[in-house]
């Protein structure tokens, strides 16, 4: 009851006409953004935090959410229209919701994609409300070893999921934002590490130059390397779904709420692996299997209900544990330091309303990409259309606005640009950029955590295995590791195949 | 990039992030212990750097060993194949793309105020991503002056937006 009073409070505290129409054009310009093709997400949050560096902290924090959850929504606008995801989290809804536009279903198509991302994210916040305080009390247990087990297992989860061919490249990735984060001035002695004489490098790397370069920059080159762009032409049908197509599919979005909200929970894995594993699962369990990839409205609903429902769940160790459940909810919690908000183990002590704030921040948000998202369809095709050549620039130009503008450096102009081309040599290679990104958040609480850990332990290592939580999180950590592996995957089939054998044994 | 070309690709590549990883642990001893002013040389600058150097080292040389025994080290580089790859058209438009990314970001707003700086940015990348050489100048007229619009446009835009409204200053 006390969190419901808490929420009730928060709500009307935003319902103020200047939070309101903060909320309607930054979740409009987040669906914009999310459309076109090599406009992400993370960039769309990024860009967005130096803009509303002035703002007061809850309005801008409001705005950047409802960027967030309007550019997940608003990839699968350009995945259904034009097969080609808006960002990264829209990968599993070409798969089906393309088709349905060739079939002149589109209007369908994106009726079903906002009703999934709709409902997907109200599910994500019952899970953010309800888990955010519990996880909040839990996470006072962790310690200077726990979180360095943590910052570990975060590396070695990201990279697994991110890179699911080659998992050792985004465990490198990883490692690479690890050593990234060590840039600079550190905390204990104020030593200048990797700065080589350079007033500037002594002040360490900063999140969101980085983040505009890897996710903004690296996708302009991206998207300019390919001359051609596939024009819209498909006329736009009935809008509203159906009931039956939601309540035939019940199940399904229940399972793809709770899949994509717990797997956003995970840190720095994003809302294309919720996508996609609600998809697989959806697949898996359905009755119509053979439609998938054909036009299914099961396997779109999934893709959506589940890259929508990360975005809450990306949020919750932002708030408990300020670790970032994926690259946009990364920029997130740089905004929210930045504006002096202090998520942490803390944050039920300090702050316990701030949590009920961004649920109905989530909430506000969800409802507006919803009702623009209905109510936008025909006029928001219009701009799929514009050419590229003429887009990228105008986006470059805001990219290297938005590093400049937070602390005034032409240096920082500089990381934009150099993890622009690093960001896309890596794309290049196959190296994931999730895990790097993870890496650099994470970077300052491994090497603090670690050296007051190893100072505490006196150089002895078993100190590092003797408490539950660290033993539960070495395992963890050991058994991703180990899971991707041949022999244990044999093990595995051979363990499965015996176990299934003796059922049917006891069967018969 | 080819499935085929990911061995060379990983065989470069494992190298460069050997030589960082050394690199790294190489400058991470060099650093202040600080044991003299009563610190802990477990709590020196350099162990966790040295550590994280290390294992990019090590991860680095399972690819670089993995990278052998799928005969990444047979590059095949001649004049040929080096030339196919600079004349590919979405290598030119790649290197392009980087090219002004460095000249705007790095030279042309140091030298020159934002206005000026991002007017002749915005012209030269519509201009030069959208003038087709193979037809006559007379017939692509609209490129140039559309370019002119755009940039005017945007430039006014975002200059007002930043500074009247967000409030940044701009260089």
């Amino acid at each position: 009851m006390e969190g419901l009073r808490m929420l009730g409070e928060a709500l009307l505290g935003f319902l103020k006409w200047d939070i309101l129409l903060s909320v309607v054009w930054s979740t409009g310009l987040g669906i914009i953004i999310g459309m076109l093709p090599g406009l992400t997400a993370t960039m769309g949050v990024a860009l967005l935090t130096t803009l509303t560096f002035k703002m007061a902290a809850n309005n801008a924090i409001i705005t950047l959410v409802c960027m967030y959850i309007g550019a997940i929504y608003g990839g699968s606008r350009s995945a259904i229209l034009l097969n080609i995801p808006g960002t990264p989290a829209n990968a599993a809804t070409c798969v089906d919701g393309y088709p349905l536009a060739k079939q002149g279903r589109a209007g369908q198509a994106i009726g079903i994609a906002t009703t999934g991302s709709f409902l997907g994210s109200v599910i994500g916040m019952i899970v953010l409300a309800l888990f955010t305080p519990w996880l909040g009390r839990q996470a006072l247990l962790f310690k200077s070893f726990e979180m360095f087990w943590f910052a570990i297992f975060g590396i070695i989860i990201c990279g697994n999921l991110t890179a699911p061919k080659d998992p050792l490249k985004g465990w490198i990735a990883g490692f690479i934002g690890l050593l990234i984060a060590m840039i600079g001035a550190e905390a204990r002695w104020s030593y200048p590490r990797f700065s080589f004489g350079s007033v500037e490098i002594s002040g360490g790397i900063e999140l969101i130059p980085a983040m505009v370069g890897a996710f903004g920059f690296a996708e302009i080159i991206a998207v300019m390397k390919h001359p051609v762009m596939e024009h819209v032409n498909t006329k736009i049908d009935r809008i509203w779904p159906r009931l039956k197509d939601i309540t035939m599919y019940w199940k399904t979005i229940i399972r793809s709420g709770i899949v994509g909200t717990i797997i956003g929970i995970i840190p720095g894995v994003g809302e294309d692996t919720a996508a996609w594993v609600s998809y697989d699962l959806a697949k898996r369990s359905s009755k119509e299997k053979e439609l998938f990839g054909k036009g299914s409205i099961e396997g779109l609903m999934a893709a959506e209900t589940g890259n929508n429902a990360c975005v809450p769940g990306a949020i919750i160790p932002v708030l408990t544990l300020a670790v970032p459940g994926s690259a946009p909810a990364a920029v997130l919690l740089g905004a929210m330091l930045i504006h002096g908000v202090h998520p942490g183990p803390m944050i039920m002590q300090e702050n316990p309303t701030f949590v009920s704030e961004v649920v109905a921040m989530v909430l506000l948000a969800t409802i507006a990409m919803f009702v623009l998202g209905m109510s936008l369809v025909r006029p928001l095709v219009k701009v799929l259309q514009v050419p590229r050549s003429k887009l990228m620039p105008i986006v470059f130009i805001l990219c290297m606005v938005g590093s400049f503008a937070i602390q005034q450096r032409f240096f920082d102009i500089g990381v934009m640009v150099l993890f622009g081309i690093l960001g896309y040599a890596m794309r290049e290679m196959d190296y994931p950029m999730a895990p790097m990104v993870l890496g650099i958040v994470l970077g300052k609480i491994l090497d603090n955590n670690l050296r007051r850990a190893l100072v505490i332990s006196g150089g002895n290592p078993l100190r590092f295995f003797d408490t539950p939580v660290s033993i539960i999180l070495i395992a963890l950590t050991v058994f991703v590791v180990v899971a991707r592996t041949k022999w244990f995957a044999a093990g595995w089939k051979a363990a499965r195949g015996a176990v299934v054998g003796l059922f049917r044994k006891k069967a018969s | 990039m080819k499935e085929s070309n990911m061995p060379r690709a990983d065989f470069i590549t494992s190298m460069i992030l050997i030589v960082v990883g050394v690199a790294a642990v190489w400058n991470s001893l060099e650093m202040p212990r600080y044991e003299n002013q009563g610190g802990n040389f477990l709590d020196s600058p350099g162990i966790v750097p040295a550590l994280l150097g290390i294992m990019l080292v090590a991860l680095s040389l399972v690819v670089f060993i993995r990278s052998i025994v799928r005969k990444g080290y047979k590059l095949g580089w001649n004049t040929a194949s080096l030339s196919a790859v600079v004349k590919d058209t979405m290598t030119v438009r790649m290197l392009v793309t980087i090219a002004f990314g460095v000249v705007y970001g790095l030279f042309l707003m140091r030298w020159l105020h934002f206005i000026a700086a991002t007017l002749i940015f915005v012209f030269v990348f519509i201009v030069v991503f959208e003038y087709d050489i193979k037809k006559p100048l007379a017939a692509q007229w609209k490129v140039p002056v559309f370019a002119i619009v755009i940039s005017t446009a945007t430039t006014a835009g975002v200059y007002l937006a930043f500074t009247k409204l967000f409030l940044v200053n701009l260089p």
